[in-house]
């Protein structure tokens, strides 16, 4: 195997063996060989954007004096809390409207009109209009509901 | 007036000195990013992300530590966190027109932004092996500095190094 594979492999394997890592990179700084397929200084450098060639930078400063005279961003409560926080007012808000329909008790006051007890607009019995009477007690608090199917030819 | 003079009377609260850190390493940090990133305008933004960065949080800079080094690995972490996203970008747009992944463009956006030679070489090397021969030929940088900047181990730093020596010489023995 020539030297360039060779170095190829080895490079490849370096991170896993800290032992062989050690032997193959004295080898490699030291093999004039190995050295021959390694790019030197010279060459990098020649390959790279060194500090010479940019020449005059842009002034970072007016930017970042700019950047901290601005009023800081105000921190938000993480996202993932904000979330919590919705949801977790929705469902409190739910389980308060929930209990209070059922734990309010039901008054049949509130229903029906103080005037009108209560009032049957339409009743059908086995599918057919039918007639209905109330009863309402003097004193009694209570009402009977009376309904009767309509005879032959009798209309509401 | 060393660096870490410097960073301590920002520190104290005089931002000249600050001033004085950023006209410092301006070059050298346009330099590094240039190389990583191989686009003028997003090395500038880079840049200027870093030093707003290391001013937030020079706090926590260790004064026994140097602070090139320190404001290196900063700013190498930004770049490489441009990298990622500009991939992430370019696998999306890619998807999108049907295709796996974008070949990476490497000149400038507008006219008039200056491009580098060196731009094509380097788009050829991976972001970690960029900055790792950058610091090697151009600043002098060891394995272990190299691996403080990346962040990394030394062994893999040096991986990063020899592999960006080997992928180079091929190149230009192609060329």
């Amino acid at each position: 195997m020539n030297h360039t594979r060779w170095i190829q492999m080895v490079i490849r394997l370096l991170p896993f063996n800290s032992g062989l890592s050690l032997r193959f990179r004295r080898h490699l700084e030291q093999c004039p060989e190995c050295q021959g397929e390694l790019a030197d200084i010279q060459e990098a450098r020649a390959s790279t954007i060194g500090q010479d060639d940019i020449g005059a930078s842009r002034d970072f400063w007016p930017a970042f004096a700019l950047s901290l005279e601005r009023p800081k961003p105000r921190r938000h409560v993480g996202a993932g809390l904000g979330w919590a926080w919705a949801l977790g007012t929705a469902g409190l808000l739910a389980l308060a409207i929930t209990g209070a329909f059922f734990l309010i008790p039901f008054s049949r006051q509130e229903v029906l009109s103080p005037g009108v007890k209560l009032r049957v607009n339409y009743v059908k019995m086995y599918e057919q209009p039918a007639q209905a009477f109330i009863f309402q007690t003097q004193e009694a608090n209570s009402t009977f509901v009376w309904v009767e199917k309509l005879k032959t030819g009798e209309a509401l | 007036m060393t660096d870490n003079a410097l960073v301590r009377r920002c520190l104290e609260g005089n931002m000249e000195s600050y001033r004085t850190l950023m006209g410092r390493y301006r070059e050298q940090a346009m330099a590094l990013a240039l190389n990583i990133l191989a686009n003028y305008q997003d090395a500038q933004d880079a840049c200027q992300e870093a030093f707003l960065k290391a001013f937030q949080n020079l706090d926590r800079f260790d004064l026994e530590r140097n602070f090139k080094n320190w404001f290196y690995a900063l700013l190498s972490h930004v770049c490489l966190d441009q990298v990622r996203k500009r991939n992430r970008f370019r696998h999306f747009i890619g998807r999108l027109r049907g295709q796996d992944r974008l070949t990476e463009s490497v000149s400038a956006p507008n006219p008039g932004v200056p491009t580098y030679q060196a731009m094509g070489l380097l788009s050829r090397l991976g972001p970690k092996e960029r900055t790792a021969i950058y610091l090697w030929s151009q600043e002098g940088y060891s394995g272990a500095e190299i691996a403080a900047v990346l962040g990394c181990s030394q062994k893999t730093a040096h991986v990063h190094l020899f592999r960006a020596r080997a992928r180079l010489k091929a190149i230009l023995k192609e060329e």
